[in-house]
């Protein structure tokens, strides 16, 4: 699902709504963090109990009802929608609009949490979550918030080759030809290699030129040049196909 | 348009703002030099125009793709004019809860009606049956008071521990009052009777004892603070439910949203008043009679009573509501 948010300067952009799978790990990440949180607070607790009777009960009571609700609080209002545990499955809470999450909205979404765990493990915020196209729980329904993957799927795109000298320009006309016979897909398939080439292991990206290469020898009879390497082939390709429009 | 051009004469802007970026997303957009900031501004606009044109005019996913993303964490970054910037926002905050309490005069009388309807219930009920008062009541996880108990005097660490296991609970009940008021109110409704019943249940067996003075003595010290933030919760549950079964012009989903922050504020007026509220049951309500004086106690409770109450209801009236204005 694509949550689409237009910008002030009228362009849109989207992000991935986030499915319950990583929401669900996220959430496992942060239980298991909030266990080992509380476990520390029972021990300092203890110990200071043993110096005088009463005070660490108070500082355990206390201090597991500051993680019981403040951490998914403090961490999304802090670390900009992101909890150890989202940040982790690389999603975060947003606001509906695109926006930041405000202090208000991450204490409504959190406060909203008990709602949303009844009648035991999420229960209802699942059934509800399921429900709307969006994933959004109750809390999220209440604070008008979101959760969207915001990794940074997609690394620098990278240059692509323009056309070089007379003698590849004769040689363009011949492939442009024969490039006729590709489908749309492949054509872009042959470009989207070519740009998110340097995103590629090594061994991947030898082993994607050379697949393209010997697909082009033969289906299109068209080879790479003595002591050219696939993947500058390939890129002649691409800089044919990307140059073709104008 | 050709993919080559665009990409080879762009790509170092991007490359350029990307590094902005990273900087803003580690170190917050307050840290940018003015120049880099104003070239931050330019860049973003301009990369922006690029995911338009790309959208429209390129072919393949990638650079689309790497665009967007690139926007998208470039918008969460700078529309992040919301965030709440400490102490003067707390401050008006505080000073504007007198006009928040009373614009929600309704769903907080609601909920009173509801807890003095479980309250009769409950004490109608426990003093015909007081087998089942006393089920109830041992039923639950409060620590509660006894007719006839013997109080020692606690040490002060034995009383932080007591007030804050209170505090602990009391505002586990208001914020859960809170959240349940997104089953339509429904368990909101059945989550302040059921406190209501349990101070019915309470006073019957106190009743039944004939112990009123000491009833009093141990319920209102603290009661005047947390009988108001119990129905706080409550009342923060009825606007939230309000808001899902109000149909306006908007959406109901916005009207939620609207609710919700609406009813925040006033639900976190119980914060302050259960930390009170918890340090008074701890050290007076619940101090041995012959250490403090069953009058000096309801005292206390009269004296906390009307601070509340002048805090409620004197300020604020002068203050003009936002979207009213004064006609000469």
């Amino acid at each position: 699902m694509i949550h689409e948010v237009i910008t002030s300067e009228k362009v849109p952009f989207t992000y991935r709504v986030a499915g319950l799978g990583s929401r669900f790990l996220a959430w496992l990440v942060d239980v298991c963090l909030i266990v080992i949180l509380t476990e520390m607070g029972l021990f300092v607790g203890s110990v200071l109990e043993l110096g005088r009777a009463g005070l660490g009960a108070g500082i355990i009571m206390l201090w597991i009802f500051v993680v019981q609700w403040c951490y998914f609080l403090l961490f999304e209002w802090l670390w900009n929608g992101q909890t150890p545990g989202k940040r982790m499955l690389g999603i975060r809470v947003i606001q509906w609009k695109g926006t930041r999450l405000s202090f208000e909205q991450a204490v409504i979404r959190n406060i909203l949490r008990v709602a949303d765990s009844l009648p035991l493990l999420y229960g209802v915020g699942f059934l509800v979550a399921a429900c709307n196209r969006e994933s959004r729980r109750l809390g999220d329904l209440a604070a008008g918030t979101l959760v969207v993957y915001v990794e940074h799927r997609s690394g620098p795109v990278g240059a692509l080759r323009e056309r070089g000298s007379e003698s590849a320009r004769a040689r363009a006309s011949l492939v442009r030809q024969r490039l006729e016979h590709l489908h749309r897909k492949q054509k872009e398939a042959i470009l989207d290699l070519c740009l998110r080439r340097n995103q590629l292991r090594v061994r991947e990206r030898a082993r994607l030129f050379s697949a393209a290469t010997a697909y082009f020898k033969n289906n299109l009879d068209l080879a790479p040049e003595e002591y050219e390497s696939d993947e500058k082939f390939i890129e002649q390709l691409a800089a044919v196909l990307s140059s073709d429009r104008n | 348009m050709n993919l080559a051009t665009f990409i080879n004469e762009r790509r170092p802007q991007w490359r350029q703002l990307e590094d902005l970026l990273t900087h803003v997303e580690g170190s917050g957009l307050a840290t940018l030099e003015e120049a880099d900031a104003m070239q931050f501004a330019q860049l973003y606009r301009r990369t922006a125009s690029d995911l338009n044109q790309a959208q429209t005019y390129v072919t393949g996913d990638a650079t689309v793709r790497y665009l967007n993303d690139l926007v998208a964490r470039c918008y969460l970054v700078i529309h992040a004019t919301n965030r709440m910037d400490g102490w003067p926002v707390l401050w008006q905050r505080i000073r504007d809860y007198p006009v928040v309490f009373r614009r929600h005069f309704r769903q907080i009388l609601v909920a009173l009606g509801l807890l003095l309807v479980g309250a009769v219930f409950g004490f109608t009920a426990s003093y015909y049956d007081s087998a089942a008062a006393r089920g109830f009541l041992l039923s639950t996880d409060m620590p509660m008071i006894q007719p006839g108990q013997k109080r020692s005097l606690q040490s002060t660490g034995e009383l932080a521990g007591f007030s804050a296991a209170l505090f602990r609970q009391n505002v586990s009940v208001t914020l859960v009052a809170f959240a349940l008021g997104i089953t339509f109110g429904l368990g909101t409704v059945w989550l302040v009777f059921e406190n209501g019943i349990l101070m019915g249940a309470l006073a019957a067996v106190f009743a039944e004892a004939g112990a009123w003075q000491e009833f009093l003595t141990g319920i209102l010290p603290h009661g005047v603070l947390e009988i108001p933030a119990i129905l706080l919760g409550g009342a923060g549950g009825f606007i939230l439910a309000e808001g899902m079964l109000r149909a306006r012009p908007w959406s109901r989903l916005e009207e939620l949203a609207r609710c919700g922050q609406d009813a925040l504020w006033l639900v976190g007026g119980a914060i302050p008043l259960l930390a009170v509220a918890a340090l008074l049951e701890a050290v007076v309500a619940r101090a041995p009679d012959d250490y403090l004086d069953s009058g000096l106690k309801l005292a206390v409770a009269a004296l906390f009573g009307l601070i509340f109450l002048a805090f409620l209801l004197l300020p604020g009236w002068r203050t003009r509501r936002p979207g009213f204005v004064d006609h000469p």
